[in-house]
């Protein structure tokens, strides 16, 4: 009898804890109206994000999109009855978020937990300016993120102020907002603003100064004298938002105070930095360039190179960090390693065995095996080498991007350049390069050929 | 004692304790349906006097843009101060007092809407902020009547349907409990009033 009792409990305990995951695993995307089919980059994004927001602050955030010609008010309540029982918060702590491309409305419906973190007036507002913008664009992925980021911030201002209620059953009393979503309906207005203008004289820290000036008055013009031309083509693609702005001015103003500005020995690209890298971590750095010669703003290098986590502490993308315009302000990051995840990390070299090194790397040698039989005599020519080691915050890594078992291959370009480059010619091409040129390095990483570039030190 | 008689007491007991028991709960029952009803009225009016207390302000903003005549401000203080004594908290008696709930409640939506409408005309207070936040807390109100009102229709309907059957229909009788109102939409306005540019 007792063992019968035993299984007994031990079945309700197992089929008890299988019911808790396949409550956790039930899905918080109805995607009914498909509006994110073809977005598997950011929703990727937004996944992740969502799935942090329950783990930090216990709040589950559904999505639901509906083609259905009903009340979205009436539609977000009777959604949000169904799905309170598949809640994945313990305490009550739910969001629903309706989209309808049918009758063209956006709801954000609240549940009683959380009405006094998000009261009504604050959900329209970022309804209004932080996802009808994204919208307007028909970038619905794009939309959801936003909302998500804004989510989180108010959900991390209510913890500090202890703003949250006690845990409590999940339920809705109409408690949200709903917006015009003014899908596909582009506002002409949205990128106009007097223009701002660069002048010889401005050092970087005073175009940045007008920049703040331009984020404070809402000014969206893509085409403002300030920004390089890559910038001014990124924003007119780019959906900048009111709450974009003001996140910016926020994020900067701390900082300001303590930024330097760290210039290029050729005076064409500057950075303003606040030091050191790994102790200011809510600082970004701001890249300018000189085009027509005043410095502009390259906001457009900066959004392919950095990223940011949700505390907002800047890192690289380590894959992106030197692409196209990012290796002329790899200079300014000398002396620090960056991890896995691009985040920086200072170096102090000085009494380390690579001071004195110009650029910080080690060859070992390797040869094509065709070239076996002519390895004995002429061991100059056909020995070659692969890169068995670097120095963290060193040139070889940081301004060219070269990494351990990177296999030298060819060296600079155009007329000068030399394929199935020896141990001896490589040697001797990175010792050559003069302070400032570009240097071009190719390499098989992984089986694929990469071309490295960088500013010579 | 013999054995039959105490047999026929234990039984007894246990039936007397049954039909007790089963007198309670039906009992328990209808009081928490009834509770229930007074708890949905109670949000119903809760949101009502919410929105009450919006309107003026939204009358005053209006009234900077559009330069309203000072009249419409009167008719929703009126509007105010006539709805206000309705809405006291005490438990819906019965049809009168669910008719009256659902007049003074069209009043504030055709109220409301007529200025939304007429805020339409002017841009800039359409743009303006401190409209955007007062419109946006006037429909979340309008919105939390409406979910007050579907409850409580159905705490109603749970509560109607519970004192019909066996054997709730009984005891309701015996405790003085009858059907109760329903909340209906109202087709004409108790009292409304017209904007005028």
């Amino acid at each position: 009898m007792p063992k019968l009792f035993f299984a007994l409990f031990l079945s309700l305990v197992t089929l008890f804890v299988v019911a808790c995951e396949e409550k956790a695993k039930s899905s918080f995307i109805e995607d009914n109206a498909h509006l994110f089919d073809n977005t598997p980059v950011v929703m990727k994004m937004y996944k992740e994000y969502n799935e942090e927001l329950l783990k930090d602050f216990d709040i589950d955030f559904r999505v639901a999109t509906t083609t259905k010609e009903e009340d979205i008010n009436l539609f977000a309540n009777k959604k949000f009855q169904k799905l309170k029982d598949t809640s994945r918060s313990q305490s009550g702590k739910d969001l629903l978020i309706v989209i309808n491309p049918k009758t063209d409305a956006v709801r954000l419906e609240v549940s009683k937990a959380l009405e006094s973190v998000y009261t009504d007036a604050f959900v329209s507002y970022i309804e209004r300016k932080g996802m009808v913008p994204y919208l307007r664009e028909q970038k619905f992925a794009d939309a959801l993120y936003m909302i998500t980021e804004l989510v989180r911030d108010r959900a991390l201002e209510a913890r500090t102020g202890k703003e949250f209620m006690p845990a409590m059953k999940s339920d809705s009393i109409g408690a949200g907002a709903k917006s015009k979503a003014n899908i596909a309906k582009k506002d002409t207005h949205a990128k106009e603003g007097k223009n701002v203008i660069s002048i010889a004289s401005d050092m970087p820290k005073d175009v940045l100064q007008k920049y703040i000036k331009s984020l404070r008055e809402h000014n969206k013009n893509p085409n403002l004298d300030i920004y390089t031309k890559e910038t001014q083509e990124f924003f007119r693609k780019w959906v900048v938002t009111d709450i974009n702005q003001k996140h910016e001015i926020h994020n900067l103003r701390p900082c300001l105070a303590k930024q330097k500005t760290l210039l290029d020995s050729s005076d064409t690209h500057a950075v303003l930095a606040v030091l050191p890298y790994d102790e200011n971590r809510k600082c970004s750095p701001y890249f300018f360039k000189k085009e027509d010669g005043a410095w502009k703003l390259d906001i457009a290098t900066m959004a392919q190179s950095l990223r940011f986590s949700k505390d907002m502490q800047w890192h690289f993308d380590i894959q992106k960090r030197l692409d196209k315009e990012g290796k002329y302000y790899a200079y300014a990051f000398d002396g620090y390693g960056f991890d896995k995840h691009g985040y920086p990390f200072f170096k102090d070299l000085h009494k380390s065995k690579w001071s004195g090194y110009r650029w910080g790397y080690t060859c070992a040698e390797w040869y094509d095996p065709r070239d076996a039989d002519k390895i004995a005599s002429e061991p100059k020519k056909y020995i070659r080498c692969w890169i068995s080691n670097y120095a963290y915050g060193m040139p070889a890594n940081v301004r060219l991007g070269l990494d351990v078992q990177d296999y030298v291959i060819a060296v600079g370009e155009g007329s000068e350049r030399k394929e199935n480059v020896s141990y001896v010619e490589f040697m001797q091409y990175m010792k050559d390069a003069p302070s400032g040129s570009l240097v071009h390095v190719e390499v098989m990483r992984n089986g694929k050929k990469v071309v490295r570039e960088g500013i010579a030190p | 004692m013999t054995k039959g008689e105490r047999k026929r007491r234990f039984f007894g007991i246990v039936f007397f304790f049954m039909i007790s028991g089963i007198l309670v709960t039906t009992y328990n029952g209808i009081v928490t349906k009834d509770e229930m009803i007074n708890n949905a009225y109670a949000q119903i009016e809760t949101n009502m006097q919410r929105e009450l207390d919006l309107l003026p302000n939204l009358i005053k903003i209006v009234q900077h843009y559009a330069q309203y005549e000072e009249r419409v401000l009167k008719e929703v203080t009126a509007l105010r101060t006539d709805a206000s004594k309705h809405l006291t908290a005490q438990t819906p008696k019965g049809q009168k007092e669910i008719k009256e709930l659902s007049k003074i409640n069209k009043a504030l939506k055709d109220s409301t809407m007529q200025l939304f409408m007429v805020a339409e005309n002017y841009p800039q207070l359409q743009a303006s902020e401190n409209f955007l936040e007062l419109q946006s807390q006037i429909e979340g109100a309008q919105n939390r009547i409406n979910v007050a009102r579907m409850r409580y229709n159905d705490a109603v309907r749970d509560f109607n349907a519970y004192i019909r059957t066996f054997p709730a229909n009984m005891m309701a009788k015996m405790a003085g409990y009858t059907q109760r109102e329903y909340f209906h939409a109202q087709e004409k306005a108790h009292q409304s009033f017209k904007v005028e540019l």
